[in-house]
């Protein structure tokens, strides 16, 4: 089964933690029966009403498991973590949630915190609602809303980036479909053609590869460049057209 | 149930009824009670004689449970063996999953010619028959193999597709059972209050078993969907894979 753990708010800008690191550190800190699946960034509302580090972004971490008794040293050792390296004057908050069939409050958070400015009692609301952890740990408790926004779009299955998956920094550029699919990464053609790609076909990534969460799995958008397949990775912006 | 209806080889040089067009209109020809989701077209292998883009089309029909898979099919065949063109060479599968000897066959069918020998342990636990000589047989089991694997292709027909405006709202589109998913770095969500333009040839990609266009953030509520309209050029620009080693 899958744990999501949703951070948010932890550093200030500047900081030597920043949430991506602490959530690396929270990696090397789990027990051996439990597998680290995954980090997936989400991006919410940014919106000068919404007070935010850098580009309002909230981190979930994914674990997978199969003894859901770990669920409380895992959530306990996530506040351990919160509470050494948050940085003063940040604002953190962790939202945990093993998955079961009633997240649906939490996955319409999520959706809603893209959309619009939202309160920490709408994340209280939707946590009490599914029945899930929530907790925040300093300052005004802000990143509850983040928190538990990252865990609902996780579970939503259609937004956001990875920041980790399967070493994704240890792939080598360029890398070979079937490199990829060794690693659970789908490398996706999204040209014309729509095609599927052959195990030994190269995509240059420019050292960052970065998957899509599409479908609740790893997906590598890939398009054709000069004659190239390169992923779309930190850079691309709406510049042109996808041969 | 779902149903994939993979059909292939239907035409001919100059034939006014392509072989998407065809899978189109075998609508009119289901059984009562079953509907077309739509179809999806993909393309195959460059290197297969006597075609020139060799596209496969697959048929996504959503049929009710008292439907039996044969009796669709022999519709199906009914129609595409009096409708295709008279020097075609069609052939129909279909299948309500891909096995995973379909799912490889069809993967290697992007790629590289496929052997009818090989099509033996692909065709398992589908329904499938020749028009003809049935060259068509290995493009509609790859049809129904990447559709029903969920990741590839693009949907040529998608509940009315046609008719789109240029410019659509996400909630429309949502309404439709359409995703919209931004390409952008930060792959953050489109509102649903937002705004898609589609420019004039809108062809949702097929990824992970459902309708989705991707975008790009066009101004703060207007979001463009990718152009990604086929040409000769882009064609041949596609680069070959690499010798295995």
């Amino acid at each position: 089964m899958k744990l999501y753990l949703g951070f948010d708010d932890t550093d200030m800008r500047d900081a030597p933690v920043g949430t991506g690191k602490l959530v690396r550190m929270y990696e090397k800190k789990l027990p051996p029966e439990v597998r680290f699946w995954g980090v997936v960034r989400h991006q919410l509302l940014v919106d000068e009403r919404i007070a935010y580090t850098s580009h309002n972004g909230a981190i979930c971490a994914v674990l997978e498991l199969e003894n859901a008794s770990l669920v409380p040293k895992l959530t306990e050792l996530a506040e351990e973590l919160i509470v050494e390296l948050a940085s003063p004057g940040s604002n953190p908050g962790l939202c945990v949630a093993i998955e079961h069939a009633g997240l649906n409050s939490v996955i319409e958070f999520g959706l809603a915190c893209t959309q619009n400015v939202c309160s920490q009692a709408g994340a209280m609301a939707a946590a009490m609602q599914a029945q899930i952890h929530l907790s925040g740990h300093g300052g005004t408790n802000a990143g509850i809303i983040g928190a538990t926004a990252a865990v609902g779009l996780t579970l939503y299955g259609w937004s956001g980036r990875f920041l980790e998956f399967n070493k994704l920094s240890k792939l080598p550029d360029p890398v070979r479909v079937e490199q990829l699919l060794e690693r659970d990464i789908l490398p996706v053609a999204v040209d014309g053609d729509a095609a599927a790609l052959a195990p030994e076909t190269l995509i240059t990534t420019a050292g960052w590869a970065s998957p899509r969460l599409w479908a609740g799995k790893a997906i590598l958008p890939v398009k054709l460049h000069d004659g190239e397949w390169v992923s779309l990775g930190k850079h691309f912006r709406a510049t042109g057209e996808v041969e | 149930m779902r149903i994939f209806l993979g059909i292939d080889d239907t035409d001919e040089k100059g034939a006014t009824l392509g072989t998407d067009r065809l899978a189109r209109m075998m609508e009119h020809a289901l059984p009562a009670g079953a509907s077309l989701v739509g179809t999806v077209g993909h393309q195959l292998c460059g290197e297969v004689a006597g075609t020139s883009t060799n596209m496969a089309t697959c048929a996504v029909v959503d049929c009710p449970p008292e439907i039996l898979l044969p009796d669709l099919f022999h519709s199906a065949l009914a129609y595409v063996s009096e409708h295709a063109s008279p020097n075609s060479s069609p052939g129909l599968v279909a299948a309500t999953k891909a096995s995973p000897a379909l799912l490889e066959f069809a993967q290697n069918a992007s790629w590289r010619r496929m052997q009818d020998s090989e099509l033996t342990a692909a065709l398992d636990n589908t329904v499938w028959a020749k028009v003809r000589d049935g060259r068509g047989l290995v493009g509609a089991a790859a049809a129904v193999g990447l559709t029903a694997g969920g990741w590839w292709g693009r949907w040529l027909e998608y509940r009315g597709l046609h008719s789109f405006p240029q410019q659509i709202p996400v909630s429309d589109l949502v309404a439709r059972g359409i995703r919209v998913v931004s390409l952008d770095r930060d792959a953050e969500v489109p509102c649903p209050s937002d705004w898609v333009d589609v420019r004039d040839y809108v062809r949702p990609h097929l990824l992970g078993g459902i309708a989705v266009i991707l975008v790009t953030r066009k101004d703060r509520h207007l979001w463009e969907s990718l152009s990604i309209r086929r040409t000769a050029g882009n064609r041949r620009r596609r680069p070959a894979p690499l010798p295995k080693k």
